[in-house]
């Protein structure tokens, strides 16, 4: 023993080399079989439904035929502003979101009290008014009294007529 | 809070009645123009500050009629703790939490609760 270490030179030998191989190669169809298991199964669940849901539809009417006459109107559907009527429920509508500006008074020069909203409903109180070349109508949301004010018909939507 | 959950919905078109069967038994069932007026989104009851959990009560005195925006077109689940309703007029920001639903139910029994 000459007590001196004498470290050999690290060689790749064939049967290494083909060994890494296996070891890979197995490592990938392992790994890929994993990962088509696991988009297969959808690894985000969708919100699982709580009730049944139902839906009827609306019965489609099948209507005879029946002579044109010549010179038959059609009737358009109800224009903004239009069959407005004290007691009226009416939508705010046609805004672009923007909103309509109820008002203390009719007129575009009295104080702005607050923005309606598209889409809220209101009860028509009051009304109609002419003023800077707007039929105004007073609006009171049914369910806050406070929230009232005057309104330009132009972008009021009637929903349903007063009951008798 | 209450533990009340939909078994069944069931959207009548034909007669323009939303059905809720719940988990304890109570049947439920809703006109359509009752749920628009009840509609809990902001826009509806006139901004954040007017929102509440519960409906406000003057919602079963509107008769808002039969129109596109009390037809309804869609009816989405929200989580595990709602819906949303797609009316024809295409509104459709509510969402209706099962406990506020629960709380418009308009029958005689649930509304001598109120």
């Amino acid at each position: 023993m000459s007590g001196r270490f004498v470290r050999k030179p690290f060689r790749l030998t064939p049967g290494m080399v083909a060994g890494s191989f296996l070891v890979a190669l197995c490592l990938c169809l392992v790994s890929g079989a994993g990962l088509w298991g696991f988009s297969a199964s959808s690894a985000i669940p969708s919100e699982p439904p709580v009730a049944a849901l139902t839906i009827l539809p609306a019965p489609t009417s099948t209507p005879s035929p029946t002579p044109t006459p010549a010179l038959a109107a059609t009737p358009s559907p109800a224009a903004p502003g239009q069959g407005i009527a004290i007691g009226a429920y009416v939508q705010i509508s046609g805004t672009g979101g923007q909103g309509l500006r109820l008002r203390a008074a009719p007129g575009l020069d009295a104080a702005l009290l607050f923005l309606g909203y598209d889409a809220e409903v209101y009860q028509v109180r009051d009304g109609p008014r002419q003023a800077d070349g707007y039929t105004w109508w007073y609006l009171v949301a049914p369910y806050d009294e406070g929230r009232a004010g005057w309104a330009a018909a132009d972008f009021l939507s009637v929903l349903s007529t007063p009951q008798p | 809070m209450s533990n009340e959950r939909p078994v069944n919905i069931t959207v009548n078109k034909r007669t323009s009645e939303f059905i809720v069967e719940w988990n304890d038994g109570h049947r439920s069932v809703y006109p359509f123009e009752l749920l628009r007026a009840a509609c809990p989104c902001a826009s509806c009851q006139g901004g954040h500050e007017n929102m509440s959990r519960e409906p406000k009560e003057q919602v079963f005195e509107m008769h808002l009629g039969d129109s596109p925006a009390t037809r309804i077109s869609a009816v989405k689940q929200v989580g595990s703790y709602g819906l949303t309703i797609v009316w024809e007029d295409g509104h459709d920001y509510g969402i209706y939490s099962w406990h506020y639903l629960r709380a418009l139910c308009p029958c005689e029994v649930c509304r001598s609760r109120r």
